[in-house]
Protein backbone atom coordinates (compact mmCIF):
# COMPACT_ATOMS: atom_id res chain seq x y z
CA UNK A 1 0.00 0.00 0.00
CA UNK A 2 1.30 3.61 -1.20
CA UNK A 3 1.97 6.59 1.43
CA UNK A 4 -0.85 7.98 -1.00
CA UNK A 5 -3.56 5.27 -0.51
CA UNK A 6 -2.96 4.94 3.21
CA UNK A 7 -3.39 8.68 3.56
CA UNK A 8 -6.57 8.00 1.84
CA UNK A 9 -8.04 6.09 3.96
CA UNK A 10 -6.85 7.51 6.93
CA UNK A 11 -8.72 10.90 6.11
CA UNK A 12 -11.56 8.57 4.82
CA UNK A 13 -11.87 6.80 8.67
CA UNK A 14 -10.60 10.00 10.95
CA UNK A 15 -13.69 11.69 8.80
CA UNK A 16 -16.75 9.00 9.60
CA UNK A 17 -15.37 9.11 13.13
CA UNK A 18 -15.61 12.55 13.05
CA UNK A 19 -18.70 13.07 11.43
CA UNK A 20 -20.20 12.62 15.12
CA UNK A 21 -18.07 15.68 16.02
CA UNK A 22 -19.09 17.69 13.00
CA UNK A 23 -15.44 18.74 12.65
CA UNK A 24 -13.64 19.56 9.70
CA UNK A 25 -10.96 17.21 9.06
CA UNK A 26 -7.49 18.14 7.36
CA UNK A 27 -4.04 15.88 7.99
CA UNK A 28 -3.08 18.17 11.05
CA UNK A 29 -6.40 18.00 12.74
CA UNK A 30 -6.08 17.42 16.07
CA UNK A 31 -8.03 14.34 17.14
CA UNK A 32 -8.06 14.53 20.58
CA UNK A 33 -9.83 16.91 22.99
CA UNK A 34 -7.97 19.95 21.26
CA UNK A 35 -9.64 19.10 17.66
CA UNK A 36 -12.25 16.60 17.27
CA UNK A 37 -12.97 15.89 20.66
CA UNK A 38 -12.45 11.67 19.79
CA UNK A 39 -12.34 10.01 22.85
CA UNK A 40 -10.51 6.96 24.12
CA UNK A 41 -13.21 4.19 22.86
CA UNK A 42 -13.36 6.24 19.39
CA UNK A 43 -9.89 6.34 19.26
CA UNK A 44 -9.80 2.47 20.12
CA UNK A 45 -12.34 2.26 17.31
CA UNK A 46 -10.67 4.47 14.98
CA UNK A 47 -7.54 2.19 15.27
CA UNK A 48 -9.43 -1.13 14.80
CA UNK A 49 -11.15 -0.30 12.04
CA UNK A 50 -7.71 1.19 10.39
CA UNK A 51 -6.81 -2.20 10.87
CA UNK A 52 -9.18 -3.40 9.14
CA UNK A 53 -8.81 -1.36 6.23
CA UNK A 54 -4.94 -1.53 5.80
CA UNK A 55 -4.11 -4.83 6.75
CA UNK A 56 -1.14 -3.04 9.16
CA UNK A 57 -1.45 -4.58 13.02
CA UNK A 58 -0.31 -1.62 15.32
CA UNK A 59 1.89 -3.01 17.75
CA UNK A 60 1.30 -2.52 21.77
CA UNK A 61 4.69 -1.16 22.67
CA UNK A 62 5.64 0.90 19.79
CA UNK A 63 2.46 3.55 19.85
CA UNK A 64 2.16 6.45 22.12
CA UNK A 65 -0.28 9.46 22.09
CA UNK A 66 1.62 11.12 19.81
CA UNK A 67 1.19 8.61 17.04
CA UNK A 68 -2.68 9.20 17.58
CA UNK A 69 -2.12 13.15 17.81
CA UNK A 70 -3.54 13.99 14.32
CA UNK A 71 -4.26 11.92 11.28
CA UNK A 72 -0.66 13.09 9.56
CA UNK A 73 0.75 11.31 12.70
CA UNK A 74 -1.33 8.13 12.62
CA UNK A 75 -0.54 7.76 8.61
CA UNK A 76 3.47 8.09 9.72
CA UNK A 77 3.11 5.49 12.24
CA UNK A 78 1.14 2.83 10.41
CA UNK A 79 3.70 3.11 7.33
CA UNK A 80 6.61 2.52 10.07
CA UNK A 81 4.25 -0.61 10.86
CA UNK A 82 3.68 -1.33 7.63
CA UNK A 83 7.92 -1.92 6.72
CA UNK A 84 7.95 -3.77 10.13
CA UNK B 1 3.76 12.05 64.00
CA UNK B 2 2.79 8.60 62.94
CA UNK B 3 -0.30 7.38 63.39
CA UNK B 4 -0.98 4.19 64.86
CA UNK B 5 -1.16 2.05 61.27
CA UNK B 6 1.57 3.50 60.43
CA UNK B 7 3.43 2.80 63.88
CA UNK B 8 2.06 -0.84 63.30
CA UNK B 9 3.39 -1.71 60.26
CA UNK B 10 6.69 -0.27 61.43
CA UNK B 11 7.21 -2.09 63.74
CA UNK B 12 9.68 -5.38 64.01
CA UNK B 13 6.47 -8.23 64.25
CA UNK B 14 5.70 -11.16 61.95
CA UNK B 15 2.76 -9.71 59.86
CA UNK B 16 0.17 -11.80 61.33
CA UNK B 17 1.10 -10.05 64.79
CA UNK B 18 0.64 -6.83 63.09
CA UNK B 19 -2.92 -7.74 62.01
CA UNK B 20 -3.88 -9.09 65.44
CA UNK B 21 -2.87 -5.78 67.04
CA UNK B 22 -5.04 -4.16 64.61
CA UNK B 23 -7.76 -6.63 65.45
CA UNK B 24 -7.53 -4.72 69.40
CA UNK B 25 -7.45 -1.96 67.99
CA UNK B 26 -10.47 -2.07 65.82
CA UNK B 27 -12.75 -1.79 69.06
CA UNK B 28 -11.50 1.04 70.07
CA UNK B 29 -10.64 3.19 66.98
CA UNK B 30 -13.74 2.03 64.67
CA UNK B 31 -15.99 4.04 67.11
CA UNK B 32 -14.73 7.52 64.69
CA UNK B 33 -17.64 9.76 63.91
CA UNK B 34 -16.99 9.25 60.47
CA UNK B 35 -16.99 5.63 59.89
CA UNK B 36 -19.92 5.30 62.21
CA UNK B 37 -22.09 8.36 60.29
CA UNK B 38 -20.70 6.76 56.95
CA UNK B 39 -22.31 3.10 58.55
CA UNK B 40 -25.51 5.42 59.22
CA UNK B 41 -25.94 6.37 55.73
CA UNK B 42 -25.52 3.09 54.31
CA UNK B 43 -27.57 0.92 55.73
CA UNK B 44 -28.07 -1.45 53.28
CA UNK B 45 -24.30 -2.70 53.76
CA UNK B 46 -23.22 -1.27 57.09
CA UNK B 47 -25.10 -2.25 60.60
CA UNK B 48 -23.96 -2.07 64.50
CA UNK B 49 -20.63 -2.60 65.90
CA UNK B 50 -18.97 -5.61 64.30
CA UNK B 51 -19.88 -4.06 61.28
CA UNK B 52 -17.31 -0.60 61.76
CA UNK B 53 -14.78 -3.03 63.91
CA UNK B 54 -14.24 -5.09 60.66
CA UNK B 55 -14.44 -2.31 58.10
CA UNK B 56 -11.96 -0.57 60.01
CA UNK B 57 -9.85 -3.39 60.78
CA UNK B 58 -9.88 -4.32 56.57
CA UNK B 59 -8.89 -0.93 56.03
CA UNK B 60 -5.89 -0.88 58.27
CA UNK B 61 -4.55 -4.14 57.34
CA UNK B 62 -4.82 -3.32 54.04
CA UNK B 63 -2.27 -0.60 54.42
CA UNK B 64 0.08 -2.29 56.37
CA UNK B 65 -0.17 -5.41 53.77
CA UNK B 66 0.59 -2.35 51.18
CA UNK B 67 3.54 -1.33 52.88
CA UNK B 68 4.96 -4.58 53.09
CA UNK B 69 4.25 -5.43 49.50
CA UNK B 70 5.84 -2.06 48.57
CA UNK B 71 9.42 -3.22 50.86
CA UNK B 72 11.76 -5.55 49.23
CA UNK B 73 12.11 -6.99 52.07
CA UNK B 74 8.64 -7.65 53.89
CA UNK B 75 6.91 -8.55 50.16
CA UNK B 76 7.18 -12.29 50.85
CA UNK B 77 5.91 -11.88 54.25
CA UNK B 78 2.55 -10.31 52.45
CA UNK B 79 2.10 -12.82 49.94
CA UNK B 80 2.28 -15.56 52.41
CA UNK B 81 -0.61 -14.46 53.72
CA UNK B 82 -2.41 -15.73 50.81
CA UNK B 83 -4.02 -18.70 50.52
CA UNK B 84 -3.13 -21.41 47.77
CA UNK B 85 -4.71 -19.60 44.95
CA UNK B 86 -6.83 -21.54 42.16
CA UNK B 87 -5.79 -20.71 38.76
CA UNK B 88 -7.38 -22.43 36.75
CA UNK B 89 -10.47 -20.45 35.47
CA UNK B 90 -7.30 -17.82 34.00
CA UNK B 91 -5.40 -20.80 32.28
CA UNK B 92 -8.53 -22.25 30.68
CA UNK B 93 -9.12 -19.17 29.15
CA UNK B 94 -5.60 -18.32 27.88
CA UNK B 95 -6.09 -21.43 25.72
CA UNK B 96 -8.19 -19.52 24.09
CA UNK B 97 -5.99 -15.89 23.86
CA UNK B 98 -6.17 -12.68 25.75
CA UNK B 99 -7.88 -12.33 28.61
CA UNK B 100 -9.22 -9.48 31.23
CA UNK B 101 -8.99 -9.80 34.40
CA UNK B 102 -11.64 -7.26 35.76
CA UNK B 103 -10.63 -6.42 39.53
CA UNK B 104 -12.30 -3.82 42.06
CA UNK B 105 -11.38 -2.00 44.41
CA UNK B 106 -11.96 -4.49 47.44
CA UNK B 107 -9.60 -6.76 49.77
CA UNK B 108 -6.12 -5.70 50.62
CA UNK B 109 -4.86 -3.42 47.77
CA UNK B 110 -2.11 -4.51 45.27
CA UNK B 111 -2.18 -8.36 46.16
CA UNK B 112 -3.85 -9.49 42.62
CA UNK B 113 -1.57 -7.68 41.23
CA UNK B 114 1.72 -8.45 43.26
CA UNK B 115 0.82 -12.44 42.78
CA UNK B 116 0.35 -12.19 39.18
CA UNK B 117 3.99 -9.92 38.85
CA UNK B 118 5.55 -13.11 40.44
CA UNK B 119 3.51 -15.96 37.76
CA UNK B 120 5.42 -16.24 34.59
CA UNK B 121 2.68 -14.06 32.03
CA UNK B 122 2.34 -11.78 29.22
CA UNK B 123 0.53 -8.92 32.10
CA UNK B 124 -0.19 -5.79 31.55
CA UNK B 125 -1.91 -4.10 34.46
CA UNK B 126 -3.81 -0.55 34.52
CA UNK B 127 -2.44 0.83 37.81
CA UNK B 128 -1.86 3.63 39.50
CA UNK B 129 2.31 3.78 38.72
CA UNK B 130 3.32 6.86 41.03
CA UNK B 131 1.78 4.90 44.05
CA UNK B 132 4.27 1.81 43.68
CA UNK B 133 8.25 2.43 44.44
CA UNK B 134 10.88 2.07 41.45
CA UNK B 135 12.31 -1.26 42.21
CA UNK B 136 8.64 -2.90 41.95
CA UNK B 137 8.65 -1.33 38.67
CA UNK B 138 11.90 -1.67 37.43
CA UNK B 139 11.93 -5.36 38.45
CA UNK B 140 8.43 -5.79 37.04
CA UNK B 141 8.14 -7.92 33.90
CA UNK B 142 4.54 -6.29 33.19
CA UNK B 143 3.71 -3.37 31.22
CA UNK B 144 1.78 -1.28 33.59
CA UNK B 145 -0.47 1.51 32.25
CA UNK B 146 -1.19 4.41 34.35
CA UNK B 147 -5.06 5.02 33.63
CA UNK B 148 -5.44 8.14 35.89
CA UNK B 149 -3.25 10.53 32.81
CA UNK B 150 -6.11 11.55 30.95
CA UNK B 151 -4.13 12.49 27.73
CA UNK B 152 -2.62 8.91 27.70
CA UNK B 153 -6.33 7.04 27.44
CA UNK B 154 -6.67 6.38 24.12
CA UNK B 155 -3.19 4.92 23.70
CA UNK B 156 -4.18 2.98 27.07
CA UNK B 157 -6.81 1.13 25.58
CA UNK B 158 -5.50 0.66 22.28
CA UNK B 159 -2.57 -0.67 23.53
CA UNK B 160 -4.29 -2.84 25.32
CA UNK B 161 -6.05 -3.59 23.00
CA UNK B 162 -2.99 -5.28 21.09
CA UNK B 163 -1.64 -6.79 24.30
CA UNK B 164 -5.14 -8.85 24.31
CA UNK B 165 -5.12 -9.86 20.73
CA UNK B 166 -1.46 -10.93 21.13
CA UNK B 167 -2.57 -13.51 23.89
CA UNK B 168 -1.86 -11.22 26.78
CA UNK B 169 -3.64 -11.02 30.55
CA UNK B 170 -4.73 -7.86 31.21
CA UNK B 171 -5.39 -6.90 34.85
CA UNK B 172 -7.73 -3.68 35.31
CA UNK B 173 -10.09 -2.69 38.23
CA UNK B 174 -13.46 -2.38 36.21
CA UNK B 175 -14.76 -0.22 39.42
CA UNK B 176 -13.25 3.33 38.76
CA UNK B 177 -14.58 6.52 36.52
CA UNK B 178 -11.95 8.09 34.80
CA UNK B 179 -12.76 8.47 31.27
CA UNK B 180 -15.46 10.70 29.69
CA UNK B 181 -19.26 9.67 30.02
CA UNK B 182 -18.93 7.03 33.09
CA UNK B 183 -22.12 4.59 33.76
CA UNK B 184 -23.87 5.12 36.67
CA UNK B 185 -25.55 2.20 38.29
CA UNK B 186 -27.12 2.69 41.57
CA UNK B 187 -27.16 -0.62 43.82
CA UNK B 188 -27.05 -0.69 47.84
CA UNK B 189 -28.15 2.78 48.22
CA UNK B 190 -25.28 4.02 46.32
CA UNK B 191 -24.62 5.69 42.86
CA UNK B 192 -21.73 4.04 41.34
CA UNK B 193 -19.58 5.00 38.62
CA UNK B 194 -17.66 3.16 35.55
CA UNK B 195 -15.58 3.98 32.97
CA UNK B 196 -16.73 2.68 29.88
CA UNK B 197 -12.92 1.76 28.15
CA UNK B 198 -12.84 -1.81 30.13
CA UNK B 199 -16.15 -3.20 28.87
CA UNK B 200 -15.61 -1.39 25.32
CA UNK B 201 -12.13 -3.36 25.06
CA UNK B 202 -13.79 -6.48 26.04
CA UNK B 203 -16.60 -6.32 23.42
CA UNK B 204 -14.40 -5.26 20.41
CA UNK B 205 -11.42 -7.66 21.17
CA UNK B 206 -14.23 -10.77 22.36
CA UNK B 207 -11.71 -11.67 24.98
CA UNK B 208 -12.76 -13.89 27.79
CA UNK B 209 -13.21 -11.68 30.65
CA UNK B 210 -13.21 -13.08 34.77
CA UNK B 211 -13.94 -11.31 37.53
CA UNK B 212 -11.14 -11.42 39.75
CA UNK B 213 -10.54 -10.72 43.74
CA UNK B 214 -7.71 -10.86 46.38
CA UNK B 215 -10.12 -10.69 49.68
CA UNK B 216 -9.69 -11.19 53.14
CA UNK B 217 -11.31 -13.96 54.65
CA UNK B 218 -10.11 -13.63 58.66
CA UNK B 219 -6.35 -12.74 58.82
CA UNK B 220 -5.62 -14.75 55.24
CA UNK B 221 -6.18 -13.63 51.49
CA UNK B 222 -8.29 -15.57 49.28
CA UNK B 223 -8.18 -15.50 45.75
CA UNK B 224 -11.48 -15.91 43.53
CA UNK B 225 -11.72 -15.74 39.93
CA UNK B 226 -15.23 -16.02 38.09
CA UNK B 227 -16.01 -16.30 34.67
CA UNK B 228 -18.55 -13.03 33.78
CA UNK B 229 -20.45 -13.90 30.61
CA UNK B 230 -20.83 -11.41 27.29
CA UNK B 231 -24.02 -10.04 27.91
CA UNK B 232 -26.26 -10.57 24.30
CA UNK B 233 -24.30 -9.48 21.13
CA UNK B 234 -27.41 -7.61 19.50
CA UNK B 235 -27.60 -4.55 21.90
CA UNK B 236 -26.32 -1.67 21.19
CA UNK B 237 -22.94 -0.42 21.94
CA UNK B 238 -24.15 1.64 25.27
CA UNK B 239 -26.61 -1.01 26.74
CA UNK B 240 -23.88 -3.51 26.09
CA UNK B 241 -21.32 -1.64 28.24
CA UNK B 242 -24.23 -1.14 30.85
CA UNK B 243 -25.26 -4.25 31.01
CA UNK B 244 -21.58 -5.68 31.52
CA UNK B 245 -21.02 -3.42 34.01
CA UNK B 246 -24.63 -5.00 36.04
CA UNK B 247 -22.79 -8.37 35.74
CA UNK B 248 -19.98 -7.07 37.40
CA UNK B 249 -21.66 -5.49 39.96
CA UNK B 250 -23.50 -8.46 40.73
CA UNK B 251 -20.64 -10.49 41.13
CA UNK B 252 -19.00 -7.87 43.58
CA UNK B 253 -22.05 -7.66 45.37
CA UNK B 254 -22.02 -9.81 47.68
CA UNK B 255 -18.49 -8.91 49.36
CA UNK B 256 -19.84 -5.43 49.50
CA UNK B 257 -22.78 -6.40 51.10
CA UNK B 258 -21.05 -8.92 53.52
CA UNK B 259 -17.75 -8.09 53.99
CA UNK B 260 -16.99 -4.93 55.56
CA UNK B 261 -13.14 -5.62 55.83
CA UNK B 262 -13.09 -5.94 51.75
CA UNK B 263 -14.29 -2.07 51.93
CA UNK B 264 -11.45 -0.60 50.41
CA UNK B 265 -13.21 2.62 49.44
CA UNK B 266 -13.19 3.13 53.51
CA UNK B 267 -9.44 3.37 53.19
CA UNK B 268 -10.20 6.84 54.41
CA UNK B 269 -10.98 6.04 57.75
CA UNK B 270 -7.67 4.64 58.91
CA UNK B 271 -3.80 7.05 58.76
CA UNK B 272 -2.35 6.62 55.64
CA UNK B 273 1.33 4.64 55.58
CA UNK B 274 3.93 6.89 53.98
CA UNK B 275 5.54 6.46 50.85
CA UNK B 276 8.30 8.77 50.18
CA UNK B 277 8.83 7.69 46.66
CA UNK B 278 5.74 9.42 45.48
CA UNK B 279 7.33 12.96 47.16
CA UNK B 280 10.32 12.00 44.95
CA UNK B 281 8.07 11.64 41.29
CA UNK B 282 6.75 14.94 41.83
CA UNK B 283 3.94 14.27 43.46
Amino acid sequence: MNHEELSRIVLEVVRSQAEAHGGEVDLDTPLGSDGLGIDSIGCLDLVLELERRTGIRLRDETLTAESLATPAALIDHLARAARG
Amino acid sequence: MAGLVESVAAMSLPLPAKLELLREAAARESRQERLLRWAANHREIASGDDWCRRAWWGAAAGEVVRDHLYDPERRADALRLVEAADWTALDEARRNGGVILAAAHLGPPKVLMNLLLDRDLPLAVWTNTRDMPAWLRRQSRATLFDPLQADQRGVLLVRSAAHLRAGGVLLAAADQATGQRPVEIERLGIRWRFSRGLPALARRLGVTVIVALALWRGERIHVECRRLEPPDESLADDAWQLAWLERYVEAVEPTIQQSPENLRFLRWAVDRVARPWEAAQGD
